[in-house]
């Protein structure tokens, strides 16, 4: 015996913003199908001065996602532990820095065009399941397991991975009330954008233990796994918002400088700070590596490589690379480096005529990678 | 990956301590003084660091938010 059945899903604030799932659900709540009642959801709202947006709500949204559009309860609960991982890592990151990118960055850009950015509550969460998949591939790249996965296979967070990635955003945005052909430029505008980062993580793969690095290729692959990933989430935004393409392609621009630069300052920050440097366990060649092994002669790069070899299960050798990095002014490099990005982001957001609410979030983006 | 003219600042920040006290104190001076051109971005840049501090407190001021 199937129904129909149309649910409705709501943040805290009612009337700020909504969206109306319909599905048809068997007995036991198994849907069978599902996808958004065009037209009504999304409601827009009168434009705010300030940008409020609590994290929490669009976590909300996105948990209510899942459970609706799981195509059965083994489904959902395999993308609700996937989902337990984005909470936790994005509950981190909002009590550590107060941005959290795959989340505040869109309803930010958004805003800064349109002055409102409630409406772009269903696209943060399609940006949170964008980060979500990407992690999880990630993690299964590097062998990390959070704690939720305890019990898990491999094959079941690969499942995940796919799951979220490429069917989550697809369906947030076709259910997004723009036109047609803003749908559509949508899509196509994350396809070619999760094609870009899927080359820059085979990049970075490639690198991986490589003795021969360059920091040409280094840059490259940050740029292309983590550049275009906030690249993405902020062209998205700014097309949602009604933006031209001049100004849909700054604010990709700002969010390949922002992205690429808070990888370089996060991995500057494991290599020299974070006590685990999983980094250097996994024999990434970050670009503090790679620049001052470009520096060495031939003979004592090839004992530089030999110690980061080692310190993929020494911690004695781990402190060494440290101090070599911190003999040489590497990181010093690289955030000085990191620092010119931002600057280029700044200028990019003064080009692309970010207005407020949206133009205070995203300085306080700038501002928390600097 | 920096220009020529940003490579030359850092080595000379690390190999010159001169140069380095001057660029702590003042980096827009130190660094027309010592006659490296830099672009606007770089420019802008060299103000937003604080030159004063180690490389690991330049890296642990930065969120570890990726």
């Amino acid at each position: 015996m199937y129904t129909v059945g149309v649910r409705e899903t709501q943040n805290g604030n009612p009337g700020l913003y909504s969206m109306v799932w319909v599905g048809v659900f068997s007995g036991d709540s198994h849907v069978l199908k599902v996808g958004l009642s065009p037209g009504l959801q999304a409601r827009k709202v009168a434009p705010c001065s300030q940008l409020d947006l609590d994290c929490e709500e669009v976590l909300r949204w996105a948990g209510d996602c899942i459970a609706t559009v799981s195509a059965s309860p083994a489904q959902r609960r395999l993308l609700d532990t996937a989902f337990a991982g984005l909470e936790s890592t994005v509950r981190e990151i909002k009590a550590r820095t107060g941005f959290v990118p795959m989340i505040d960055l869109a309803p930010a850009v958004h805003a800064a065009i349109s002055r409102e950015h409630a409406a772009a509550v269903p696209l943060a969460a399609a940006c949170a399941f964008v980060f979500l998949g990407l992690d999880l591939f990630d993690d299964l790249a590097d062998g990390d397991r959070q704690r939720q996965w305890e019990g898990h296979s491999a094959a079941e967070m690969n499942l995940a991975a796919a799951t979220v990635l490429t069917c989550l955003p697809t369906l947030i945005i076709a259910g997004l009330d723009v036109s047609a052909a803003r749908r559509a430029r949508m899509a196509e505008r994350l396809a070619c954008g999760l094609l870009r980062m899927s080359a820059g993580q085979q990049a970075d793969l490639a690198l991986t233990g490589a003795r021969e690095v360059r920091p040409s290729d280094v840059e490259a692959a940050v740029v292309g796994k983590s550049g275009e990933q906030f690249a993405t989430y902020c062209a998205l935004a700014a097309e949602m918002a009604g933006a031209s393409e001049d100004v849909v392609g700054l604010y990709a621009d700002f969010g390949r400088e922002l992205g690429t630069a808070g990888q370089f300052a996060s991995d500057c920050h494991e290599l020299l700070v974070d006590p685990e440097c999983r980094d250097l366990a996994h024999g990434s060649r970050t670009l503090p590596l790679a620049t001052h092994m470009e520096r060495l002669p031939p003979d004592e790069r090839s004992v530089f490589l030999d110690l980061l070899d080692s310190a993929r299960s020494d911690a004695a050798a781990r402190d060494m690379v440290r101090r070599r990095l911190r003999e040489t002014a590497e990181v010093r490099r690289i955030m000085f480096g990191v620092h010119i990005r931002l600057q280029r982001a700044r200028r990019l957001l003064d080009r692309a005529g970010a207005g407020e609410p949206g133009r205070s979030r995203l300085l306080a983006a700038i501002a928390a990678f600097s | 990956m920096l220009s020529e003219n940003a490579e030359k600042l850092i080595d000379k920040w690390m190999n010159d301590t001169t140069f380095r006290d001057a660029l702590r104190r003042d980096p827009q001076a130190a660094v027309a003084a010592a006659g490296v051109t830099l672009s606007e971005d770089e420019r802008a840049a060299l103000g937003t660091i604080d030159w004063n501090l180690s490389d690991e407190q330049l890296a642990e001021r930065v969120s570890k938010g990726m």
